[in-house]
């Protein structure tokens, strides 16, 4: 069919490469949502394939797909709700590992969604398990901990959630 | 986390240990700053205790809100720890330190402050002209100040026309005075949201005129107010809700309003006191108006 040719706009693809070394084509008016991608795609970098050094496949698929959806032409306002609700509900891990895939594209929409999912992680918890969930390791003594508390006891009062969920 | 994930921990292959590591520690300053702003300020002072990486963590956040929230959790805090009952006083005390402190020790650049001075203060807290102050020298650009209480209007100090970079603005129960002679104007305020405020000398006039990029204005039980001539060439939106002690509103000079509420005491039918009609023609560009919830234009 004559159905490419008719269309106005040219579409032009781009080629990404994880630091696994997987190469992924895309469209490039969705890519540009990234503003790092953007700013090569200006600089002249688009003709060749675009290394992402800092972002693994497994990751580079979720951002690809946050992209596909966000993208202006397709999916409403609705689907798109759904879309995000379904997205942060992955492991917490893959949520840190796209957030800093968001910061490192510059995707601020993605970012805030990310960001947003881990804050709801951390609020209303104990000390102990934020410290779970994220698997910090707490290098304080006791006395230390304690004087760290006694700087703002009101932000350690009330009722605290154990839970790891 | 679900239980399968728990037990890909248990197995310690390479590739998978990586479940064990910690990995949001090491996230840039910015992530982090990001992650902290969606919580609630407790919370984010919490990740204090956390380790030594966290320590100091919630002291950069560029949004600094002592919400309504904040004010309940610190009365609670304060009814616990002081029982049987606790002074305003005290109270007072705690909250003008706690948010002197997150101001005084912040490090960087603070982008929003929000703060709600809760009903239990019968008086002004002079605290907060110190905090404006701060804020003046810090180019913050969103400010929220709510006093709960009608019987203070905390009287904004002189230097509160030094947020010069202050793109958005709601104030409740506060007193403005004239901005000082050598004041240029808020050049980037684009929203203005003012409940209960008194204008010294009549200056909401003066006021309007100083900020150019106003697309968004809402002043409900003000006074002080004469005449509400309103005035902005970028004005789109207008909401107000007065007590019939003003003579006349004016609109004439925002000519690009598209969307104006205005919301009376009494009913406006027939009250001499104000020539609410008159304006409806004088707008070319409007497409609603109301007035006490009744449409009086629609353009299409």
């Amino acid at each position: 069919m004559a159905e490419a040719s008719s269309s106005i706009t040219e579409k032009f693809f781009l080629t990404l490469k994880s630091s696994d070394g997987d190469e992924f084509v895309l469209e490039e008016s969705i890519a540009i949502q990234s503003i790092t991608i953007k700013n090569m795609v200006e600089d002249g970098c688009s003709s060749s394939v675009i290394p992402l050094s800092k972002v693994d496949t497994e990751t580079l698929i979720k951002v690809i797909e946050y992209m596909k959806m966000h993208s202006s032409t397709s999916s409403n306002e609705e689907e798109i709700e759904n879309f995000d609700k379904k997205f942060v509900s992955n492991s917490i891990n893959t949520i840190l590992n796209i957030l800093e895939a968001a910061n490192f594209l510059d995707i601020n929409n993605l970012l805030e969604l990310c960001a947003e999912a881990v804050a709801n992680r951390i609020k209303n918890k104990t000390p102990e398990a934020v410290r779970k969930i994220f698997n910090i390791t707490s290098d304080f003594t006791p006395e230390e901990e304690a004087e760290i508390r006694n700087e703002t006891p009101w932000a350690f009062e009330g009722n605290l959630d154990h839970s790891l969920d | 986390m679900s239980p399968h994930r728990s037990k890909i921990k248990q197995s310690d292959t390479s590739q998978e240990s990586i479940d064990d590591d910690d990995i949001i520690s090491d996230l840039p300053g910015n992530v982090i700053d990001c992650i902290l702003g969606k919580m609630p300020i407790r919370d984010a002072i919490r990740t204090s205790i956390l380790s030594k990486k966290w320590r100091l963590n919630y002291s950069t956040i560029p949004q600094l809100v002592f919400d309504d929230q904040f004010c309940k959790e610190l009365v609670d805090f304060a009814n616990k720890k002081c029982a049987p009952e606790f002074s305003e006083y005290e109270l007072k005390y705690h909250l003008e330190e706690i948010i002197s402190k997150s101001l005084m020790l912040h490090p960087g650049r603070i982008e929003k402050f929000k703060v709600c001075i809760p009903n239990f203060t019968t008086t002004s807290v002079p605290d907060v002209n110190k905090w404006i102050l701060y804020l003046s020298r810090k180019n913050i650009k969103t400010i929220s100040l709510k006093y709960m209480t009608s019987i203070v209007h905390h009287k904004l100090p002189p230097y509160f026309f030094s947020c010069l970079h202050l793109t958005y603005l709601k104030l409740l129960n506060i007193h403005i005075s004239p901005p000082p002679p050598e004041f240029k104007g808020f050049l980037n305020l684009y929203k203005v949201l003012l409940s209960r405020v008194h204008f010294g000398s009549n200056c909401l006039e003066s006021f309007l005129c100083s900020c150019p990029v106003l697309r968004a204005l809402e002043l409900y039980w003000c006074s002080g107010i004469r005449h509400f001539n309103i005035s902005g060439s970028k004005l789109k939106k207008l909401r107000i809700k007065a007590y019939d002690k003003f003579k006349s509103i004016s609109l004439e000079n925002a000519p690009n309003l598209n969307e104006v509420s205005v919301m009376l005491e009494r009913v406006v039918i027939g009250n001499p006191n104000s020539d609410l009609v008159k304006f409806v023609g004088s707008l070319p560009k409007v497409k609603t108006i109301r007035v006490n919830g009744m449409c009086l234009k629609v353009s299409t």
